[in-house]
C-alpha cells in the first residue's frame, strides 16, 4: 500500500505504532489534515466522522458509527499510548479525569462516605491508648487504699539491689 | 415431664475491657450477685486490665456492710 508523504518524524512514529492504529490513520487521516464533523451527517458526506452517527438522506434512517464505542476506547487509548491522540477524529466519548468532572451529579449526591470502621479507625485508637494510659489509675483506685500504700512503698525501694 | 415453674437462680453476664480493645469475658453468676469487675488479662492491651459488666442487670439487694464501721445512713 502506498504510503502518503510524511515528515521523517511523522514517519517515524507512523512505524512505531501498532497495525491497528496505523491503518485507521490510512482509512482516516489526522484531524490536521482531514477535517471532521461534529455532529451526524448524511452519509454521502465527505466529513463524515467514523465515530459518529450517519444518516441517508433519503430515508433519513442512521446508521452507526463505523466504529463501535468499545473500538473508539481501544483505538483512544492506544493513540494516547503513541502520542497521537490529537489526531484522532472529533469524539463525543469521554476518558478519565475528564470524564467524571463532565458527569451529571444526581441531586443531594455526595462524594463516597467511606467505611465506618475505617473513619472511625483513629479515634478508636486513641480512645484506646488514653484507657491505657490511664489504666495503672484505675486499676489502683479499684483495688483500693492498700494496694494504693503498696506501690507507693514499693517505687521507693532502690530499683538494683546489686 | 413438667417444667416446674421459676426463674434461674444463676445468669450469664459478659464483661467487656474497659482498655477498649473490644476483648470479652463470659460468666455465669448468682442473679444476687453485685455488679462483677475483675482484673484480668487483656491479650491485646497485654496487661491486666478491669472487666465490666457490659449490660445492667436488675439491681441487686442495695447490701451495705459497715465492717465495724457506721453506715452513711445510720450516721
Amino acid at each position: 500500500m502506498k504510503l502518503p508523504s510524511m515528515s521523517p518524524a511523522a514517519k517515524a512514529v507512523f512505524e512505531r505504532m501498532p497495525a491497528q492504529l496505523s491503518k485507521f490513520f490510512l482509512r482516516y487521516p489526522p484531524r490536521t489534515i482531514q477535517k471532521y464533523a461534529e455532529k451526524p451527517v448524511p452519509i454521502d458526506d465527505p466529513t463524515r466522522n467514523p465515530f459518529l452517527p450517519a444518516f441517508n438522506p433519503a430515508t433519513k434512517k442512521y446508521r452507526e458509527p463505523v466504529y463501535s464505542l468499545r473500538q473508539q476506547s481501544v483505538l483512544y487509548k492506544l493513540a494516547e499510548e503513541y502520542g497521537v491522540r490529537k489526531l484522532l477524529p472529533f469524539m463525543t466519548k469521554k476518558f478519565g479525569l475528564h470524564k467524571q468532572a463532565q458527569k451529571k451529579k444526581m441531586k443531594r449526591s455526595k462524594n463516597p462516605k467511606g467505611h465506618k470502621y475505617d473513619n472511625t479507625k483513629e479515634e478508636r485508637a486513641a480512645k484506646r491508648a488514653e484507657a491505657i494510659r490511664q489504666m495503672d489509675e484505675i486499676v489502683a483506685k479499684v483495688k483500693g487504699k492498700r494496694y494504693q500504700r503498696r506501690i507507693a512503698a514499693k517505687s521507693k525501694l532502690p530499683k538494683h539491689l546489686f | 415431664m413438667a417444667k416446674a415453674k421459676g426463674r434461674k437462680q444463676t445468669t450469664l453476664i459478659t464483661l467487656v475491657s474497659s482498655a477498649l480493645t473490644g476483648m470479652k469475658r463470659s460468666m455465669l453468676i448468682r442473679r444476687t450477685a453485685l455488679p462483677v469487675r475483675m482484673m484480668r488479662y487483656d491479650p491485646t492491651a497485654k496487661r491486666h486490665v478491669l472487666f465490666t459488666e457490659s449490660k445492667r442487670r436488675r439491681a441487686p439487694p442495695n447490701l451495705q456492710f459497715g465492717f465495724g464501721r457506721k453506715l452513711e445512713k445510720d450516721k
